[in-house]
């Protein structure tokens, strides 16, 4: 299948294109250079004056696994109020918060989004999340395996086994649960709370043998870059939420002493305490950081007001906040000796002190931040806001007018406590297509996604430009995943799989034995139940794929 | 090195009661390999089961599959509001009843879902504080066992628990028979005497007690007060307290009342400590078909795929109460994993989706019979707790057996397409 895209303003940032006007050859569902005469395409689609990017790519939303469906069991009420009927050869399906894995697909694809990682996959729940994941249609998918408050890990490090130990069982961890990055999850924290600590500093000695969080940390960050796995250290800080946090996340980036970093959602990791209410926005000092620390990547974590759910392993966290669940329910579980979750609801609102200075927070954060290679945009879905609310989060930050009219609805209080008044950037075009496809593609390793060069995947959407960039960005005309139409004008039209995306270190097969006696003792589980065989994707449904690791030590 | 590469494992692993044991040994009998049953009771009554074989039919007469998927795909068609139940059976099966449910409309339930839905109202009121299988035997100091078909219906469940110095067991409202406890090595139970029909108000108690407010009364629902007093004090003191109940079998008017009390005991105790549920559960892969059908539908199982989409309604739902009040024109019946017979409504014709050893209380309109899983073919099961979805090896691949229930459910769905299509 050949298929010519003609005259759109390609919006490209990898391949160096800002809005230049520009034909794409779409062969076999990849993008191929200029073919010249004699290619004769089966389809010419005239997109003269429209928007061109490449689709987009989520590198932080809760999709699929053990927490996210204990999520849409505890809000009904989210699955009563919104219902999909499964017609036109679509799956039926329901929620927004917590949409049903077909649902989410399908919502994805309508607003341009190709890929989506799931970031907080337990891995002794891995299979499970990379069903959910298999059962998500249209977009691309991969999940980032939790480590750091398994029980193997912190005796691997309180024993002193060396790194090399902790980097195989890194490297054998990430290839029995199929894992595209590591996560740390309140380095030390889940593990405390199971030993009833409840709150843990990132140099406080924790409840095993008195090993700190910085140990683990360091630890984990080093047997990242030392395996090679592309994407840095994907880091949720200790003290999430609690307001004077900022210290803890400023000396976490400290604490890395120049080795790569992703810090995750730290709009809820950037809270002093100044004012009479003793929480106050520090996300200058953050994005300060940010800015002089190059080998640093963040995403934010937006809140958006509206109902939604918060869904982390951060049992530790989501155990103090239960006090705010709304409705009032909420569910934490310790799990298999590797770790943790909890499901809170939550209702952001606009004239709550801490909310609204939550959302000031986060757009701070977007705007203070100058290099949109390395601040990607998200919600947390669905901790901030559901990922549907991308649209409404893009008019924010590319529509200053807009913005200073929602300030404007705010609680006085906050409004008076944050500077987003005063920021007068707005993002162009360009910067979006950088944060939302070209930046997460680049971290996480994905070498043909992300952009619209020969040989990438033919991801491409196509918009319509509008003032009103929600409208614009909701709604797109056209929306190919590997040449394929599968939404037109933010309607689905056509079904396609994506692929899972892996990376796969190898290990000292001497690590096996260590994590099978360990798994024996501890948990009565044998190891090999842990591991998912290449068999289990062979549905038929994508490919699974497998990136490179990079050379020890490089960027 | 490949992680797929060394998974070849040589043992099997149990999908029957829901505790998931991944250690059922491989033994190589006159029919070739079979899975043995380790001792345990519910695995051997399950392999035994499967050796009962099964026949494909067309009113109760031998038939080809394909016809009979054609018949099949017929009453389908004619079916105005099917109910879909059974599920005892592997999750690719369930998901394989969901795509087919999709295209029909219909309630969705699994067989043995009472106990599952009692914990899930509470979730759905309250919420929870749970703990996993390997986080219990690695962590708790103290594990009360709430009732007799904790362990009567998990058989290895005390083994699973192993007894390392300072974990302390307590029977609360049964007395151990000779049996119960197989492979529990450490000090004798404690057992505090109550009646369990009267849960509640035990529950209720304890969270007082454990409040330090006083409770009145000699007695408290067939417990005695400096009893329950100290089982208040041990889980106060308990570092990592463990409670756990089978809901399915909790006696008394209104159960979901003894989850109720037992959850916000549960959650009052981990203001100052540790403390956590095990709801058991899972038999026949109850957990899996829950997991499954609310990632699927984002309801979950008693829910009614509509035009409108799919809706939740627990008490509406329950396949007993719709075929009692004949509220369906056709029953789809899988089962893999054994489960109680397949129904005979009358009236009201079967479709049975059925591995080797499926019981039936009638002759269904039609039998398609189905593979074994973990024996036949590949597939997945979830243990009770919901987070280690266990994967079933095929050990007697390639030996005849009858396709995978997803796969006859697929081909019924492509019948069902053609029966429309020709129509």
């Amino acid at each position: 299948m050949r298929i010519k895209l003609a005259g759109g303003r390609v919006y490209d940032p990898a391949n160096g294109f800002a809005g230049a006007t520009r034909d794409l050859f779409v062969e076999d569902g990849r993008i191929v250079a200029d073919p010249g005469h004699g290619w004769r395409p089966d389809e010419v689609i005239d997109v003269a004056g429209k928007v061109v990017m490449a689709g987009a790519i989520d590198i932080h939303s809760h999709i699929g696994g053990g927490k996210v469906n204990i999520a849409r069991s505890l809000m009904t009420e989210d699955h009563r109020d919104h219902r999909f009927a499964g017609v036109d050869g679509l799956r039926s399906g329901s929620g927004v918060a917590t949409p049903s894995t077909f649902t989410t697909g399908y919502r994805y694809a309508e607003m341009g989004y190709t890929a989506a990682f799931e970031p907080a996959m337990v891995a002794s729940n891995a299979r499970h999340a990379h069903m959910e994941l298999s059962d998500t249609p249209l977009i691309d998918k991969g999940a980032y395996v939790m480590l750091g408050n398994d029980d193997l890990l912190l005796r691997l490090l309180a024993e002193d086994r060396g790194q090399q130990a902790v980097n195989d069982y890194v490297a054998w961890i990430m290839g029995a649960t199929r894992a595209m990055a590591v996560k740390v999850v309140n380095p030390g924290g889940i593990f405390a709370f199971k030993e009833n600590l409840r709150q843990l500093g990132l140099d406080e000695e924790g409840p095993y043998r008195g090993l700190t969080p910085r140990t683990i940390l360091r630890s984990l960050a080093r047997a990242v870059r030392e395996l090679g796995v592309p994407h840095p250290l994907h880091v949720h800080c200790n003290d999430l939420g609690i307001p004077g946090n900022i210290e803890t996340t400023l000396a976490t980036v400290a604490a890395a002493d120049g080795m790569p970093l992703h810090l995750t959602h730290v709009q809820f990791h950037s809270y002093g305490r100044e004012g009479d209410r003793r929480f106050s926005s520090a996300a200058a000092r953050l994005a300060e950081l940010v800015n002089r620390t190059p080998t640093l990547s963040v995403d934010v974590g937006q809140i958006l007001f509206g109902q939604t759910v918060t869904a982390s392993g951060d049992t530790m966290s989501q155990h103090r906040n239960s006090g705010l669940a709304d409705p009032a329910k909420w569910v934490c579980m310790d799990i298999e000796c590797d770790g943790g979750c909890g499901l809170v609801p939550f209702r952001y609102r606009d004239r709550n002190f801490v909310n609204a200075l939550q959302w000031a927070i986060g757009l701070e954060l977007f705007l203070l931040i100058e290099d949109p290679w390395r601040v990607f945009l998200t919600t947390d879905h669905p901790n901030g806001a559901p990922f549907t609310s991308y649209p409404h989060l893009i008019r924010l930050l590319m529509d200053r007018s807009f913005r200073e009219e929602k300030l404007a609805t705010i609680h006085p209080a906050a409004a008076a406590a944050t500077v987003l008044g005063s920021i007068r950037r707005e993002y162009s075009l360009c910067e979006i297509a950088i944060m939302t496809r070209a930046a997460p593609a680049r971290s996480l390793g994905l070498e043909d996604r992300g952009h619209l060069g020969p040989g990438a995947v033919a991801d491409i959407v196509v918009y319509t430009e509008h003032a009103d960039r929600e409208r614009m960005f909701g709604t797109p005309d056209l929306v190919f995943k590997g040449g394929r139409l599968i939404a037109r004008d933010g309607q689905v039209v056509a079904m396609a799989w994506g692929d899972t995306h892996v990376v796969r270190p190898g290990w000292d097969p001497a690590i096996e034995r260590v994590i099978g006696e360990h798994m024996a003792g501890r948990t009565g589980l044998r190891a090999h139940s842990l591991r998912i065989g290449n068999d289990e994707f062979a549905d038929g449904r994508g490919a699974l794929v497998v990136h490179p690791c990079r050379k020890e030590g490089g960027s | 090195m490949d992680a797929a590469a060394s998974t070849a494992a040589a043992t099997a692993t149990c999908p029957f009661c829901g505790l998931g044991c991944d250690d059922l040994p491989i033994v190589t009998g006159p029919q070739g390999p079979r899975p043995g049953d380790a001792g345990c009771p519910a695995a051997a009554a399950g392999l035994e089961r499967w050796s009962q074989p099964v026949a494909c039919t067309i009113a109760g007469a031998p038939a080809a599959p394909a016809d009979a998927a054609v018949a099949a795909a017929r009453l389908l068609a004619a079916a105005r509001r099917p109910l879909y139940a059974g599920l005892c059976a592997e999750v690719e099966a369930v998901a394989a009843v969901l795509a087919l449910a999709d295209r029909t409309g219909g309630v969705i339930d699994h067989a043995l879902s009472d106990g599952h839905l009692r914990n899930l109202a509470v979730l759905q009121d309250t919420g929870a504080v749970n703990a996993t299988l390997g986080e219990v035997r690695a962590r708790s100091d103290l594990v009360v066992l709430v009732g007799p078909d904790t362990v009567r219906r998990f058989p290895r469940l005390a083994e699973r628990l192993h007894a390392p110095p300072g974990r302390a067991l307590v029977c609360l409202g049964w007395t151990p028979e000779p049996g119960d406890l197989a492979g529990w090595t450490g000090a004798p139970p404690e057992v505090v005497e109550a009646d369990l029909t009267a849960l509640p108000d035990l529950a209720a108690a304890l969270r007082a007690l454990v409040a330090g407010r006083p409770v009145a009364g000699g007695s408290i629902a067939g417990a005695s007060r400096p009893a329950l007093e100290a089982l208040a004090a041990r889980l106060a003191a308990a570092r990592y307290g463990i409670i756990a109940w089978a809901a399915g079998a909790l006696p008394g008017p209104v159960p979901e009342l003894a989850v109720q009390g037992l959850v916000e005991l549960i959650r009052d105790l981990n203001r100052t400590t540790r403390c956590l549920g095990l709801p058991l559960g899972g038999a026949a892969n109850l957990t899996g078909a829950h997991q499954v059908v609310t990632w699927q539908s984002g309801c979950g199982l008693r829910s009614a795929i509509t035009a409108d989409g799919p809706l939740l309604d627990p008490d509406h739902n329950a396949w007993s109460r719709v075929l009692a009040a004949g509220e369906t024109d056709l029953v789809v019946w899988t089962a893999t994993l054994g489960g109680p017979p397949v129904p005979h409504p009358r009236g009201v014709p079967v479709i049975a989706v059925a591995a080797p050893g499926t019981a039936f209380d009638g002759t269904p309109a039609v039998v398609l019979p189905a593979g074994r899983p973990g024996l036949d073919h590949d597939a997945t099961v979830f243990r009770t707790d919901g987070t280690l979805a266990l994967r079933l090896r095929a050990v007697a691949a390639g030996e005849g057996g009858h396709p995978p229930a997803a796969r006859v459910l697929g081909d019924l769905l492509a019948a069902l397409e053609e029966v429309r299509h020709a129509h």
